[in-house]
């Protein structure tokens, strides 16, 4: 838990200074990178927090502005203090008009301490309800979400840029208010006392701006050197203390401390360019103050002196004194401005950030009215499932994005726009473009045919059709076209061909489910010369470079090679089109040899990404009620995967899975997963007593509720072992439950699932052994939980497996069950199954 | 799973409002400052006015010091209100530099004795006696612990849930220092030697695998820098995890924990392995770090390292009934004390506790599992 603390302490460190907003602006985040949302829609998000708020803040804003005014208008009242004061010998004037100066500082204390302080109690507010949001947000956020990203990363959102908008809204804002009003204010009293005077001070703005222009460009720079920097020292030191004893272990020590020095190192010399930069420009901004004063006091001072009367008036003592001080404070606001720039980028991109997440899609949602659950027997069913975790929830895998490829969508395509505005990439429209053109020239009936149907048609076949067809004459085509369909079986209807053999298909059926698609589908082929041309264009690329270039600013000369007009595309995605596109044998040999070598590499990579892609294929299964299931497999092959599909922590591409043959997408998740218990392989466990994890599932545990506790101990075999703890039930976990050995953390675990009373049990086992006797008891207590609940246990232990009703053997290679039955029958198959047994039984032998 | 959200929102909603309040505190704190910087230098100048105006009607000063005085309060301004930040800094700071101090000061608790004697090659032999220890100074883990293991010979260690294997484990490389009793190598106390040395002779591959964040080559040659790339391959094999590697679009280049890489708990076991295998050390010890590995890929893993595991000494924390058969000796601890000692065949004879545990082993293999079929 210390680093809860830190955290906190980290952040009272940053609330307590938002006065010092002002130096650590300079230090601020604020990389120039683009942000996701446009800043309206940004600012539009922060405003709507104000809402509640906005009379409270208004006032407060008007209290602040009346202090600020009160600031900029009191050297006028001292400079009238020394001339008609001081200098008249009024003795009057002046005590009068000194309380008069000090009452209204007075009060501008208190406006201005009443203004900061309501302001800081809003923001404060504030960012109390954004947090509240995001972890709100968080909590509803599918795994998947948590899957991509670290929990450094969410945290740092939590954390870092929580308070980067806090100090905004607090501090710095009223900052930049004070500062920019002030600086209005303050030039119109300069004015008021002496034009003259005034005019010369603001030959300043121009030298100001500058310095800020200056700063701005070098700082930032330098900033972001040092957070670079700094971020190596820090990731430097972590990972070799958390490794520390690996790092001993190996008697590397001295390693880590070089690394260490050398991070360090490059840390310091980043921050020294900062340091001497600020050593350079603050000074020299302090000595461009001090030379303009020196010129005011020139200027007022001989005017003085003499009595000159400029533009009708005079310059007096007091007057002069007012600017002398006016200007010691002049760059202060300067410098608030300076850095407004940076404030609101960086809270812009702080609640870039927060609002990324606030949008996220949370978890699958339950559908409009989901089904009710009546009797549940717990029957589950996989049907032709498809699944794999680097697609999004139910679509399809593509490419890298910039490839040529078309999302085929099952409808009907009536005429050549739909058609063409399904390819995204301009190429493919020509392409889609010249081909509508073909079939459209085509004589009846096959033109409105293939119009028709190009798309329903399987993806082989429409290949081959246009392979085919490619730069034939339209009328010749159609006996083409019916050799072709003839192979696979179809006909165009009303043709000779379908009249002769009635036993040919001419519709093609629509597939089952909405966004069926079978392999992604390859472009129906290039005509070898624009396959020869963008070989010729890749060579070139190649040659040039060692690898290809993805940007299409990469372009230049290549575009006007494509006659025909090919538009823009960059050489990356052209490799991956003719990789994706079939290319004859003939054609493939003349195409130069780098090229293919970067094609073959090419192919290699969309094999990994498409092989990755998917974890199961088509996969069937059955599990009847109150059976128990065993899965076996490596790793990777899917078992933990089809235990997150059954909760729908996943939805499945394709397919369905049922649940007393209702599929589980027409129920509610909360329905869904209360009649699961899932024991997972590392059983998460929070800090907290015993008694309250076990009785996590309910909010606030009846006394029925706790005795089930006791009794669900006692039926697993836990109790005792709870008994003997010297708090018992009230025993604290710590951090990672490290106080309590590997198999009670599961026994436990175990327990929490049950408590529930689940129809459906999920147990994950763990990997790691835990000594013999532990390990009865889990059996006996799996033994014990496991009847009349419909269990699916993803199984480790050779006992676990022999009891179960059904075992299912699950292959990474083929993704899905390679084999299926009952221990015994699996024996006999003398297949994968059989052989890991062997593995131990070549243990066993050796005792005889 | 248990759709406890709401809960988990309500708990966060008390911490954060305690949070709110707190930090609303020092806003208010914060508030006051800046304006009684103001009214203190208000304060100052009327002050200023009043007798300077008095003793220039008098005759006493002049105009000019009044002026100046008046430019450098108003001046005043910004440095105040600096103070008052630095002394948050500076509090802070100093709480900073108590923690740093607190590192820093601390003295390594072992660390090279100034007659600390090279160990140029290790023949490997250990020796325990009545080795005592304990992470606390109130709980001793291991009591009265005595053994030796020939150079070149395996021990496997028996024993529950907290009878002190691993603590036995984490002693040899001197991790800890023994409370009492003292444990040798080659017939001389491991505290004499150079602390580099030794750990150079022992390959340890722990229950919990650490990677670094570097290639996989970087990580099976992490404790020998200079390896070449055939010893790398080489130890990769003997791990069985070279055709894992060759798998991936980046092989050996890949980048641990980048994503993409996902090395399941095996892989790591096994990369852990070949990282020990590369530095060629004269004694290996496994803390039962095969565990996630399955069945088959254990087994030629095993098969691999017997062959290099002749001259090595070896000590393995084991439940697999062939290992334990298989092993020269076998020590068997309960709660800390030795409880067993010798090989398969004399404990069998003679130790009664032994055979209870070799039969409950074997019976889990059999029938009941205990063995892992993946």
């Amino acid at each position: 838990m210390s680093k809860k603390r830190d955290e906190i302490e980290e952040e009272e460190k940053k609330i307590i200074q938002p006065s010092v907003a002002m130096h650590r602006g300079f230090m601020m985040d604020s990389g120039k990178s683009k942000l996701e949302h446009p800043r309206r829609e940004l600012w539009k998000w922060l405003f709507s927090y104000l809402v509640g708020y906005k009379w409270k803040f208004l006032s407060f804003l008007i209290l602040l502005l009346i202090g600020t005014l009160i600031t900029s208008v009191s050297p006028i009242i001292s400079a009238g203090i020394i001339d008609y004061g001081i200098v008249a010998k009024d003795g009057f004037y002046i005590i009068s008009m000194s309380t008069i100066y000090f009452s209204l500082l007075l009060f501008m204390a208190i406006t201005t301490y009443l203004a900061m302080y309501g302001m800081g109690k809003i923001s404060q507010k504030i960012t109390f309800k954004i947090r509240n949001d995001l972890f709100y947000k968080l909590q509803d956020m599918s795994l998947s979400y948590f899957d991509k990203r670290s929990s450094g990363d969410i945290m740092s959102i939590t954390t870092n840029d929580v308070n980067q908008l806090n100090q905004l809204v607090g501090g710095q804002f009223v900052s930049i208010i004070s500062s920019i009003v002030g600086l209005v204010l303050t030039i119109f009293i300069m004015f008021f006392l002496n034009p003259y005077l005034a005019l010369l001070s603001l030959i300043i703005f121009p030298i100001f701006f500058f310095f800020t222009y200056l700063f701005r460009k070098v700082a930032m720079g330098l900033f972001k050197e040092s957070r670079k920097t700094i971020g190596s020292v820090t990731s430097s030191i972590q990972e070799n203390i958390a490794g520390a004893k690996v790092v001993q272990a190996y008697g590397q020590e001295k390693k880590a401390s070089t690394e260490f020095d050398k991070a360090n190192l490059a840390n310091y010399n980043a921050m020294l360019k900062i340091r001497k930069f600020m050593a350079t420009i603050f000074p020299l901004i302090s000595l461009v103050t001090t030379v303009l004063t020196a010129g005011i006091l020139l200027a007022g001072g001989f005017a003085v002196l003499g009595n000159v009367s400029i533009f009708g008036i005079t310059v007096t003592v007091g007057v002069l004194s007012a600017f002398i001080s006016i200007l010691s404070q002049f760059f202060r606001p300067f410098m608030t401005l300076m850095q407004i720039q940076e404030m609101i980028a960086s809270a812009l991109a702080a609640s870039d950030r927060i609002y990324k997440l606030l949008e996220e899609k949370g978890e699958i949602p339950d559908i409009e009215n989901p089904k009710r659950l009546e009797n549940v027997v717990g029957e589950i069913r996989f049907d032709s499932v498809n699944f794999g975790y680097t697609l999004e929830n139910g679509q399809k895998m593509n490419l890298k994005s910039d490839s040529p490829q078309i999302e085929t969508k099952v409808t009907r395509i009536s005429d050549q726009s739909e058609l063409a505005g399904l390819a995204d990439n301009p190429m493919m429209k020509q392409m889609m473009k010249r081909a509508m053109d073909f079939m459209k020239a085509l004589p009846e009936p096959y033109s409105s045919y293939m119009v028709k149907n190009v798309m329903l048609m399987p993806q082989n076949v429409r290949q081959k059709l246009f392979m085919s067809l490619m730069g034939q004459d339209p009328s010749e085509a159609p006996k083409l076209i019916d050799t072709i369909l003839a192979e696979f079986n179809y006909a165009v209807p009303d043709t000779e061909n379908a009249n002769i053999h009635p036993e040919l298909q001419t519709s093609f059926k629509r597939t089952k489910s909405k966004t069926r698609k079978e392999e992604p589908p390859l472009i129906p082929a290039l005509p070898p010369e624009a396959i020869l041309q963008m070989s010729k264009f890749l060579e070139k690329n190649l040659k040039s470079k060692p690898t290809l270039q993805s940007s299409s600013s990469e372009m230049g000369e290549g575009s006007g090679m494509m006659g025909g007009g090919m538009p823009q595309m960059s050489p990356q995605s052209m490799l991956r089109m003719l990789a994706t596109v079939k290319i004859e044998k003939e054609v493939y040999n003349q195409i130069p040899k780098i090229v293919r070598e970067a094609l073959d590499e090419e192919k290699k990579i969309i094999q990994h990404e498409q092989s990755k892609g998917y974890v199961l294929k088509n996969m069937d299964l059955d599990i009847p009620p109150g059976k128990t299931m065993a899965i076996v497999g490596e790793t990777g092959a899917g078992k933990t995967t089809i235990t997150k599909l059954i909760s729908r922590f996943y939805d499945v591409n394709d397919g369905e899975i049922t649940l007393d043959n209702i599929d589980i997408r027409e129920i509610s998740k909360k329905d869904l997963r209360n009649l699961i218990g899932l024991v997972p392989q590392d059983a998460f466990l929070f800090t907290g007593t015993i008694k309250e994890n076990l009785l996590y599932a309910f909010e606030n545990p009846t006394p029925e509720e706790e005795k089930k506790m006791v009794e669900v101990s006692k039926f697993l075999g836990l109790h005792n072992f709870i008994e003997a703890l010297h708090k018992k039930y009230d025993t604290k976990l710590k951090e990672n439950a490290s106080n309590i050995s590997i198999g009670q953390r599961q026994l436990i675990a175990f327990a929490r699932a049950l408590i529930t009373d689940p129809k459906i049990l999920i147990l994950d086992e763990a990997t790691s052994s835990v000594d013999p006797y532990t390990e009865t008891l889990i059996q006996d207590a799996l033994d014990k939980a496991r009847k009349g609940r419909t269990t699916i246990i993803i199984a480790h232990r050779l006992s676990t497996i022999k009891n179960a009703d059904n075992i299912i053997v699950l292959s990474a290679d083929k993704k899905g069950i390679i084999e299926q039955g009952t221990h015994e029958s699996l024996i006999e198959l003398n297949g994968k199954y059989k052989r890991l047994l062997e593995m131990q039984h070549r243990d066993i032998e050796f005792k005889n | 799973m248990f759709s406890t959200q709401d809960k988990e929102r309500q708990k966060f909603q008390i911490n954060n409002e305690r949070f709110y309040k707190a930090s609303v505190d020092s806003v208010k704190f914060n508030s006051l400052y800046m304006p009684l910087v103001y009214v203190v230098i208000g304060f100052m100048i009327i002050i200023t006015f009043f007798l300077g105006g008095i003793w220039f009607i008098e005759g006493k000063m002049t105009l000019n010091v009044i002026i100046t005085l008046i430019s450098y309060i108003a001046s005043l301004g910004f440095p105040l209100m600096m103070l008052g930040q630095i002394m948050l800094i500076y509090v802070q700071a100093d709480a900073a530099l108590t923690r740093v101090r607190e590192i820093l000061d601390s003295a390594p608790e072992i660390e090279d004795s100034s007659e600390a004697i090279h160990m140029n090659s290790a023949k490997g032999e250990i020796i325990f006696e009545n080795v005592s220890f304990g992470y606390t100074s109130e709980h001793r883990i291991l009591k009265d612990v005595s053994f030796k293991i020939p150079e070149g010979k395996k021990l496997a260690i028996l024993g529950t849930t907290g009878s002190g294997k691993s603590t036995i484990i984490n002693l040899i490389p001197r991790f800890y220092e023994v409370n009492e009793g003292s444990i040798k190598i080659d017939g001389i106390d491991i505290r004499n030697y150079v602390l580099k040395d030794l750990r150079r002779n022992i390959g340890l591959v722990s229950q919990e695998t650490y990677l670094f964040n570097k290639s996989i080559a970087d990580n099976i040659a992490y404790g020998k820098e200079d390896s070449k790339y055939e010893e790398i391959v080489e130890a990769a094999k003997i791990a069985e995890l070279h055709d894992f590697i060759m798998s991936l679009p980046k092989g050996y280049d890949s980048i641990v924990g980048e994503r993409g890489t996902r090395l399941s708990g095996g892989q790591k076991q096994r990369l852990s392995i070949a990282r020990a295998l590369i530095v060629k050390p004269r004694i290996l010890i496994f803390d039962d770090s095969t565990s996630s590995v399955d069945v088959e890929t254990e087994f030629k893993i095993q098969e691999a390292l017997m062959s290099i595991m002749k001259e090595t000494t070896t000590i393995i924390i084991t439940q697999r009934i062939s290992t334990i058969r298989n092993a020269d000796l076998i020590l068997i601890l309960d709660r800390g004390r030795v409880v067993g000692l010798g090989n398969h065949e004399e404990l069998i004879e003679s130790n009664v506790l032994y055979t209870q545990i070799f039969e409950t082993l074997y019976q889990k293999q059999k029938s009941k599992g205990g063995e892992y079929i993946e």
